[in-house]
This record gives C-alpha cells, structure tokens and sequence, in this order.
C-alpha cells in the first residue's frame, strides 16, 4: 500500500479544512465587520459594508461602566496568569519529579476536578464565597478563575518536565547546584514556551468566563467584560454597533496574546522532546 | 585526584536490596571498570558514587572523606552519562563551563580553562554550537570536556560510549584511554562490554546480582576466571563451560562426550565443569591422541578466524580457528587442546578450583 497522499484526497482534505475555517471564521469576521458599520447598515444582507465608521467604538470607550469593566477584567485575567504560573510550576515539578506518599492520588484528584461541570459546582462555590463575605470583589473572581484554570495548567505542565531527562538536572547537580537550582537553571529554561502557553491560556479563560461572574457580581464598579458587554443589551437604548464593538475589544487581546506568543504557543503545543 | 573507598555499601529501594556489604577499593590515579549484565547494580553504584542515589548502609569515601550525607556537587568529582545529559539549550562554551560559572570563577579563568578543554579533545571550533547542532561523537566529547573543566578528584563515566556506532566506539575508547594518562585522574568507568572493560581498564570489577564476583587485571580476569560467571562473561566468544565427571577414562559430559585427559590430572569421581576457550581449540593431527570426536553444526568465517560451531555428544562447542578451515556441515573432526589451558570449576559452588594458567 502506498502512503504517497493521492491527488484527489488532497484536494478533498483541503476543501474539508477550507470549509471548516471558513465556519469558524466567519461569525468572527461578522463581528468585526459589524463594528464598524453603521447601524442601518448592519441588518443588510451585504457583507460589504456601504461606510465605514468608529464610531461605535467611541461611544463605548466613553462608558465609564465599559471602561472599569475593561479596566477589572485586565486586572482579573493578569493576576490569574502569574499566579496560575507561580502556582502550576512547583506544582506540577512536585508531582513530575519526586516521589511521595499520596502523590499520585493527588495528582489524580486535581485532574478529577476537571470532570465536573462548572454548572455543577456553581452553587455550592456562590454559597462559600457568600459566606466568607467576597461576593462582589474582584478577589472572589480570581480565586475561581484560578481554580478553574490550575488543573490543566499543573498537568500541561507535568507533561512536559516528564520529557526532560532527568539526567539534566542530575548533571547540573554534579555542576554545582542544588535541586532547586538545577530545576530553576535547566528545567524551567526548558519548558519556558510551556509556560507562557499556560499563562496566556489562563488569562484567556478568565478574560472570556462569564457564567461565575454573572453568578457572583452585581455591582457595576467590579463587573467584568462580559458582564458588561451584556449590559450593552440595554432595551431603551440598543446599539447592534456598540455591541458589536464590544465583541471586538473582548475578542482583541486573545488575539493579540496569540500573535505575541505565537512562536511560543506553537512549540509549547507541539514540541515535546528536548532531547541533549 | 583521590582514592574512593565503598564500605560495606548497601542499597535498598523499599524491601528490595540491590547491593549488599560490597567492599571494594579504587586505587588513586587508576581507571577502574564496573562491568556486568544489565541489572548487576554497576550503574546503581556509580551513581551512589557520584550522591545521585542515596546509601542504604557502609561507608563512601573519597580522598579519604567520608562523603555518605554529602551533596553531589561538594564531592569534587564529574560524570558522563550514557545520554550525554548536555543542556539543550547552551552552547558548547556554556556547556563546558557552567559548573565554573556555578563556582563563581572569574570569566578570564572559565573562558581559559574551557579552551584548554577543547583544544585537548579538538572542540575548538564547535564552542558557538548548540548540543543539537552537533554529531554524536562530538556530544560525547562535550560532555567529557564539561568533567575535563571541573579538574575533578574523581571522573565517573556511565556507559558513554553505547550510543555510539562501532566505528566511534573503537576511537572513542582510545581518546578515554589516552586522556586518562594524560590527566592521571581516578575514572570509574561503567559498562556491560566486555571488549571496552578489557581493552581500557587497569583493574575490572565483574558485578552480579549488586556483589562483586571478581576483581583484577583485564588479563588475569581473563587467564584465571575466580568462577562460572567471570568465565563465562569475560572473553569474546565466550567459554565453553562443560559440566560433567571425573571417571577413570577421562571427563564425561552430561551431554555423553568424553575428554581424554592426563591421568592423575583431576580426582575421579568429582562432580566439576570443564571450561576451555574457543580460541584454545585447535583441529586435531590425525594421529593425535588426546582429540575430541566433534561434528561441525555451523561455520561463520570472518577472513582472519573462522568461528565454527561443533556437536559433542549433546553439548555444542565453539572453535575459533586463526586458519581458513574448510569444512562441511555434518561432518566428522577432531578438536585438540592443551590440557594446560583447561579451565576447572566446582560444579555446586561454582568456583575455580584448578592453578591452571
């Protein structure tokens, strides 16, 4: 049997990926299509629009709602980042490189919260954070994100100190250092686009999630993005235009993030071998 | 450099023992070789040597200190692994000189010392390169040039050589050998060739099963074999190990052959196993008396020797011949050999009994 790829299967697969891309691309090309067009111009059935306007994009940074919003969400999604990373670091090196009793039944249990809905746990987290007393601050949010990011961080991460040898760190600790040293010298350099593609998906997960922080904030002085933008839904005053540009600024920095890192992210999800 | 002195040295992972009470004295200055089938413990022992596996029980020295709670890196020794271990992402300079820059030295010292390095092991200008812009022997000797820097009382070596082809092997073996009398360092030297332990060491240590079954120079290990297992595992192709009884017309095989052997030379009715190596048989003049009635199974001629494989009653012997021999599968021949170079081990213990060369 031949493993030479047929002309006509090539063709077929390209269509297949054409079509899909062109699915997902394009309710996102709408969106940015939509918001700079002008109101009347949105409901048409033209992808084309007739003028082109910013004008939408103003109106919404002149919101101060939007702008603290904006504001809280940076905050949320950066602190979650460093400390997703501070955290699944040492964490995952722990459970990658030494041997202790209930590693492994750790190591599974943190996995194990991954196999619950987020709606499952929804209410019992409301009523904790209810009764230490963090509804509507920005802390509670934090915590949670980070809960819910942490698990695939730490075993992301697991994965790739597994595939760096050992040997290195053993070599380095003939050299002149100590465990530590040898993990903060040779490992981390190592897996460093591993953990910039953990960080910039924590951030990402806690820039976009709305459904704890609908569930856990009210005020407008520490609402999120996403709450926000569904405040842009405002019956008496409703923009297709601002909402569309709200979509833009919420979709912005994940793009970005990609397009910084995206050397990083790439390697980080398809190199695995380090080898000497 | 220094001497390392294990013992009574013990290692246990949980309930299961490895090594146990091994003693064993490396001498300052010489290169010394753990050799032995895989899961002897050898690779288990260097590392104990080097801090990388703590001891269960004895004592470690090196340069007389007692070393048994001490950081691998305040041992003052340097190891090449068998994966080389290099770091990725450092050049060969980096490399080689980390453990200075670890020891805070001043980069003029570093920057001499790794060009003193290279030039000994002809790196110069691979010094820019990166571990994976590099072939496998020059990995190799990178990672030697990184021990090379340190100066280290002890080198340690685990299984350098086996990721290497052939060719690389025979070269590299030499370069090991010549550095070794030039730097006069102590090297332990870790690997389950026998041709490597042979053709480099001042001493070998034969382990099994985590003990020592012999210590000594590569050509009495050789010549005078302590037990079955040393016969058997030093020597390329290795002995022919023959159980069987001293009886009055000669040695009788377990298989059914008989070797005609000098009266008097053995005690009849003991139970021993006959050893003698495949390069010390030899085909038999017509006439000769003492000669083995062998059938030929299988001849594999290499140029300069002829390795064939004989039939004696039901045990298979192997002849290696210096002369071109033509012979025919199935066919009848007589195999000689010097009584002298005959090999005699007790049969329960195992042990070497004869003072036979």
């Amino acid at each position: 049997m031949s493993r030479r790829a047929n002309p006509r299967h090539e063709a077929f697969l390209d269509w297949v990926t054409a079509i899909a891309v062109f699915l997902l691309l394009s309710p996102i090309a709408w969106v940015f299509l939509a918001s700079v067009r002008p109101d009347r111009d949105i409901m048409s059935a033209s992808l084309v629009p007739t003028s082109v306007t910013f004008v939408h994009f103003l109106s919404l940074f002149q919101r101060t709602d939007f702008m603290i919003a904006l504001a809280n969400s940076l905050v949320v999604g950066i602190v979650v980042a460093l400390l997703t990373v501070a955290i699944a670091v040492p964490a995952s090196y722990s459970i990658s490189r030494f041997r202790y009793v209930g590693r492994d039944v750790m190591a599974a249990l943190i996995l194990g919260t991954q196999m619950l809905p987020g709606v499952a746990v929804m209410v019992p987290i409301v009523v904790i954070v209810r009764s230490l007393g963090l509804t509507n601050t920005l802390t509670a949010l934090i915590f949670i994100h980070l809960a819910l990011g942490l698990p695939i961080a730490v075993w992301m991460l697991r994965g790739y100190i597994d595939s760096v040898p050992r040997e290195l760190e053993e070599a380095a600790m003939i050299d002149g250092t100590g465990q530590i040293g040898a993990m903060l010298r040779i490992t981390f350099p190592l897996i460093r686009p591993a953990v910039v593609a953990v960080g910039t998906f924590a951030f990402v997960l806690s820039w976009g999630e709305y459904l704890m922080a609908l569930a856990l904030i009210s005020k407008t002085e520490v609402k999120t993005l996403p709450l926000a933008l569904q405040t842009l839904f405002d019956p008496y005053s409703f923009s297709w235009g601002e909402v569309m540009a709200g979509g833009v600024v919420i979709a912005l920095p994940t793009i970005v993030l990609f397009l910084m890192f995206r050397n990083q992210l790439v390697g980080g999800l398809t190199s695995g071998g380090v080898k000497g | 450099m220094a001497s390392v002195e294990l013992d009574g040295i013990g290692k246990r992972y949980g309930s299961l023992s490895v090594i146990e009470g091994l003693n064993l004295d490396v001498r300052d200055g010489e290169l010394l070789i753990l050799v032995g089938p895989s899961g002897c413990g050898k690779s288990t022992l260097l590392r104990i040597i080097a801090g990388l596996e703590s001891i269960s029980g004895g004592e470690l020295r090196i340069g007389g200190r007692l070393v048994n709670e001490m950081a691998p890196r305040d041992r003052n020794i340097a190891m090449v692994f068998q994966s080389y271990a290099l770091y990725p992402h450092k050049t060969v300079a980096q490399n080689m000189g980390f453990s200075l820059m670890l020891a805070k030295r001043p980069k003029a010292e570093i920057e001499r010392k790794v060009k003193e390095a290279a030039d000994i092991l002809n790196l110069g200008g691979l010094l820019d390169r990166y571990p994976k812009q590099l072939s496998g022997g020059q990995r190799q000797r990178v990672a030697m040039g990184r021990a090379i820097v340190r100066d280290p009382e002890v080198f340690l070596f685990d299984e350098p050589l086996s990721n290497l082809d052939a060719k690389l092997r025979v070269q590299m073996r030499a370069e090991i050998k010549a550095l070794h009398e030039r730097l006069g360092t102590t090297m332990i030297y870790v690997t389950h060739d026998q041709v490597e332990a042979m053709t480099m060491a001042d001493r070998i240590v034969v382990l099994n099963r985590g003990h020592i079954e012999q210590v000594g120079a590569p050509l009495e290990l050789y010549d005078r074999p302590a037990n079955l297992f040393v016969a058997d595992f030093i020597g390329s192709p290795s002995m022919n190990l023959m159980p069987g009884r001293v009886e009055d017309d000669g040695f009788r095989l377990d298989g059914g052959g008989i070797v005609p052997l000098p009266s008097g030379l053995l005690p009849t009715g003991r139970e021993l196993v006959l050893g003698i190596r495949p390069q010390h048989l030899l085909p038999a003049a017509d006439d000769a008396p003492a000669a083995l009635p062998v059938r030929v199974l299988l001849q594999e001629p290499t140029g300069d020797e002829t390795f064939v494989e004989f039939a004696f009653g039901s045990d298979h012997i192997r002849a290696v011949f210096r002369e071109r021999v033509v012979i025919g599968s199935g066919e009848s021949f007589s195999l000689a050999f010097d009584p002298a170079r005959l090999h005699v081990f007790d049969k329960a213990s195992g042990e070497r009994l004869s003072a036979n060369n």
